[in-house]
């Protein structure tokens, strides 16, 4: 499923003191099995612009259109229309989604979509084991613990099973690491890329951490202070047009960022490397170009005693 | 969203010689407003009452549009009770009959009233809470209250709660707000479906509203605690309330209106 965002307006609290316009004019299009990153500052429509996508909210201007795999399109939200259809197609894991579970056990509350699409009660609970599987977890071991009992990591696992037992084409996440640790953070971004492969699913993530985006996404989308400024792939967003992203306030991935250190500092390198692999790579190269020696060649010169 | 149009106790930002008035001065002002909507008993004496309010409505900046959205919640309220007046005051003429049954015109004109008074209480309680912030408020009342501190009030604790009340009110309203989109975006529906169903589609809000809501009170009894918090006594305030030559000039006004509106129930003026 493709999905195209036309000239998306959104104004909160029109004729209020606290009138904000929150979305001016956004066009951006999220391929179908594409892995899309939108990055931004707090407050410059991110979650906004995601929640129009997931067709939660009604745009003042604009629409999202989604075009299915057969050709046919719908429209997801536009002014006077949120469609409840195709938000089932469209999942959307929010900022700490811990928060929204509610049943008295783990296969209960990863039911309540299934349950709400309106499935037997046999398939709800194939649907919410499989969903379990896929985050990580063992149906038959939490399955009937109440989610108040696991830790916060796995809260989080079932709660994204939660939006994935609804079997969603397209998955939303609104920072999903937010308040885990190292391990946990890795592991959940480790375990979206993997479930994405499987369930051949779209990927939009909202985040602020630029080696996440580095490490995974296929596209980066650019928000500032509610219009999009840069799209298009992490190669591009950071290396070609790092110094624009600087300027309104946004880092560089820890790779360019330091590689630009370094030729800012005299040595030659090339700050086009975004994973940790291709910088250290880069790196070694530029320093062998220098005369510099690895330990090893540098053992086998030391003069023998 | 729905959960955002609630005006009642939401400040609009203002530096108007109405938001600058001392809250105490505001409150009691404010009180004595509310008790003379009950005091008056004749329309043109309730004239008054709208020229006063339609004065502070202008001095305070506020947009009508904004204070009208207080009525959205309780409108349903007011035609009910208009509607009782009408149809069950029995004294009067007869207007309208049909079979046997009829409304008089001390009825319309009772419900005209009332209905008339319950606007007039929420405009007046609305420009309040409209032009104070809630802090200055709770603090307005607090030292209004203290007096009774003496007699074993615990006027301090009954602000705090108050001010931690009305702090948590755009908090949870959020936080409503979020649950919903999430649950809605896993095939919730609130809107949809009978008394019953819409009963039972609140759970999935309600739970998660309620664990949140234990959950920030205990963290904001832990950080209070962290600075020490340990109640009123001895607590000294950032902002010192001091009266000014503003706050003289309403107090008049409000005496020589208290006066009027007092004076109306003597004064025979019948319009109709």
């Amino acid at each position: 499923m493709q999905i195209n965002v036309e000239n998306l307006s959104k104004t909160f609290s029109p004729g209020m003191p606290y009138e904000t316009r929150a979305l001016s004019d956004i066009n951006c299009e999220i391929g179908s099995g594409e892995f899309v990153a939108i990055i931004g500052h707090t407050g410059s429509g991110k979650t906004t612009l995601v929640q129009h996508i997931a067709g939660l909210i009604q745009p003042d201007e604009g629409r999202v259109v989604a075009t299915l795999d057969d050709g046919t399109q719908t429209v997801i939200s536009e002014k006077g229309k949120a469609a409840f259809a195709v938000r089932r197609r469209v999942g959307i894991v929010f900022q700490y989604p811990e928060y929204q579970l509610f049943e008295e056990t783990v296969l209960k509350d990863v039911c309540f979509g299934p349950k709400n699409q309106g499935l037997d009660q046999a398939a709800q609970e194939e649907r919410a084991r499989e969903a379990l599987r896929l985050v990580g977890l063992d149906p038959d071991v939490v399955g009937e613990s109440s989610p108040f009992e696991l830790s916060g990591g796995q809260k989080r696992r079932v709660a994204i099973a939660g939006v994935l037992a609804v079997d969603p084409e397209v998955l939303i996440l609104d920072e999903p690491t937010a308040g885990l640790d190292p391990k946990g953070h890795d592991d959940i971004l480790d375990m979206i890329d993997r479930i994405k492969d499987e369930e051949k699913l779209s990927i939009i993530l909202v985040s602020h951490n630029m080696d996440d985006v580095a490490k995974y996404a296929d596209k980066v989308i650019v928000m500032n202070s509610g219009t999009v400024v840069m799209e298009g792939t992490p190669e591009y967003v950071y290396c070609e047009r790092g110094s624009e992203l600087k300027e309104i306030g946004l880092d560089l991935p820890a790779g360019p960022a330091f590689l630009k250190t370094l030729r800012d500092g005299g040595l030659d390198v090339d700050i086009r490397r975004l994973t940790f692999e291709d910088t250290t790579e880069e790196i070694v190269k530029a320093l062998k170009k220098k005369g510099g020696k690895t330990p090893e060649e540098q053992a086998e010169k030391a003069p023998q005693k | 969203m729905a959960v955002r149009d609630i005006t009642l106790g939401q400040y609009f930002p203002g530096e108007s010689c109405i938001h600058r008035l001392d809250p105490r001065v505001k409150i009691v002002c404010a009180l004595v407003y509310l008790v003379s909507l009950f005091v008056v008993q004749s329309f043109w004496a309730f004239g008054l009452c709208i020229l006063l309010l339609a004065a502070v409505i202008i001095l305070s900046g506020v947009p009508f549009k904004f204070i009208s959205k207080g009525l959205k919640p309780v409108i349903f309220l007011i035609i009910i009770t208009m509607l009782i007046n009408v149809l069950f005051v029995r004294t009067g003429e007869p207007v309208l009959t049909i079979g046997k049954f009829f409304i008089t015109n001390e009825g319309i004109y009772r419900a005209l009233f009332m209905g008339l008074r319950l606007v007039l209480l929420i405009f007046g309680s609305s420009m309040l809470t409209l032009t104070t912030k809630p802090i200055e408020l709770t603090d307005g009342m607090e030292k209004l209250l203290s007096p009774l501190a003496k007699i074993g009030l615990p006027a301090h604790e009954l602000a705090m709660m108050m001010t931690i009340a009305l702090r948590f009110i755009p908090t949870l309203l959020d936080e409503t707000d979020k649950i919903m989109k999430a649950q809605t975006a896993r095939g919730a529906d609130f809107e949809n479906g009978t008394l019953r169903e819409k009963a039972k589609a609140l759970i999935p809000l309600l739970v998660p509203l309620f664990v949140s809501a234990f959950r920030i009170a205990g963290d904001l009894a832990m950080a209070m605690e962290a600075r020490c918090y340990h109640g009123g006594k001895g607590r000294t305030r950032l902002h010192q309330m001091k009266l000014g030559k503003g706050d003289a000039v309403a107090i008049i006004v409000m005496l020589v209106y208290l006066g009027c509106i007092i004076g109306s129930r003597y004064i025979n003026i019948n319009i109709f």
